[in-house]
């Protein structure tokens, strides 16, 4: 069936287009930023555990073995929470790329989905 | 500010065994800027109790400060402060501190405010058990409020956790901006080294004097 100025098939096609590419992303998109760096901050500490880092028995609080190195910002046993630049500093230099490389890719889908929608409205 | 932290340290000075190289590191939030804060034993005898704290902050400058503090223990009588030092650079040389900087005396909550002979002392301020959520993690603590002037320090401790049972800390205030910070629990600490050396202290220079002065308003 044609409609006078464009047909069904066409809107569905769009439509399902849309669906497949922003919806597998749509639950992070509509996230606030605090709920993507709680997101964030869980995925670190999941993979710090996998690092190994150390939990006290007794509390289940996190815990850093100094290995009698004296504190001192700047240098790597020393650097906390706030004197980090980036926030983990248990992380190896390996998973943090793996995290790094999964932000880009978020934000090239984000990008893409982005790109397809302007294209659509653009055509209507 | 820092004062507080210490005192809190007296809560359970009799309850918990002070291990040396044992302590809690915090990242402290002040007039918009982090800074981490560690606390450790240094040394523990019959008879008295060393511990350090370090203050240290990222950036394009690296920031660094140790102070250490000795402590008489005398059975069940409040802790009391025998001897202070301060570092203000890895290279530099430790300096000893004068009485005068023991003491915070811009009203608000006070040092001996958290002086307490035996724990029942703090009973008054308790609100409640309540579960934190933590940079460390996430505990039950017994949540105490402190009030003076119009200073108000809410205060979260754990049994669970040595030897320093503080997992958190937010003090209020509208009329002293310096009085508005809050202290969260980033992780323990095991087997930190002391910065300090009382041995090598010197003199306390005009410059370092400057520096606790101001750290005092």
């Amino acid at each position: 069936m044609v409609f006078p100025f464009f047909s069904i098939e066409v809107c569905m096609k769009k439509f399902l287009l849309v669906c497949l590419v922003s919806l597998p992303f749509s639950a992070i998109a509509g996230m606030s930023l605090e709920q993507k760096v709680k997101m964030l901050e869980q995925r670190i500490e999941k993979l710090e555990r996998m690092n190994g880092a150390q939990v006290d028995a007794g509390s289940g609080l996190k815990v850093k073995d100094m290995g009698q190195d004296r504190m001192q910002t700047g240098l790597n046993g020393g650097r906390g929470v706030a004197s980090s630049q980036q926030a983990m500093p248990e992380m190896t230099k390996e998973q943090q790329e793996e995290i790094q490389k999964q932000l880009e890719l978020f934000k090239s889908r984000q990008e893409e989905s982005q790109k397809i929608l302007d294209e659509l409205m653009k055509e209507d | 500010m820092k004062y507080l932290l210490f005192f809190l340290f007296s809560f359970s000075a009799y309850a918990l065994d002070f291990k040396p190289g044992e302590g809690s590191q915090f990242v402290m939030s002040t007039e918009g800027q982090k800074v981490d804060l560690s606390i450790y034993v240094t040394e523990k005898n019959a008879t008295g109790l060393g511990v350090e704290m370090h203050f240290g902050a990222g950036g394009i400058m690296l920031t660094n400060m140790w102070q250490q503090f000795h402590f008489e223990l005398n059975g069940d009588a409040p802790l009391v402060i025998k001897s202070g030092y301060i570092k203000t650079k890895p290279t530099n040389k430790p300096e000893i501190m004068t009485d005068d900087f023991f003491k915070q005396n811009d009203g608000g909550v006070q040092m001996q405010d958290f002086l307490f002979s035996n724990s029942s002392e703090i009973q008054k301020d308790y609100v409640g058990n309540e579960s934190v959520e933590l940079p460390a993690g996430t505990i039950m603590a017994k949540h105490y409020r402190k009030k003076r002037d119009d200073q108000i320090v809410d205060f979260w401790i754990s049994d669970k956790v040595g030897p320093i049972s503080l997992v958190k800390l937010v003090s209020k205030s509208e009329k002293n901006k310096r009085n508005n910070y809050s202290i969260e629990l980033a992780s323990l600490l095991r087997n930190v080294k002391a910065s300090i050396n009382p041995k090598e202290a010197v003199k306390l220079s005009k410059d370092t004097a400057e520096i606790l002065e101001k750290t005092k308003k």
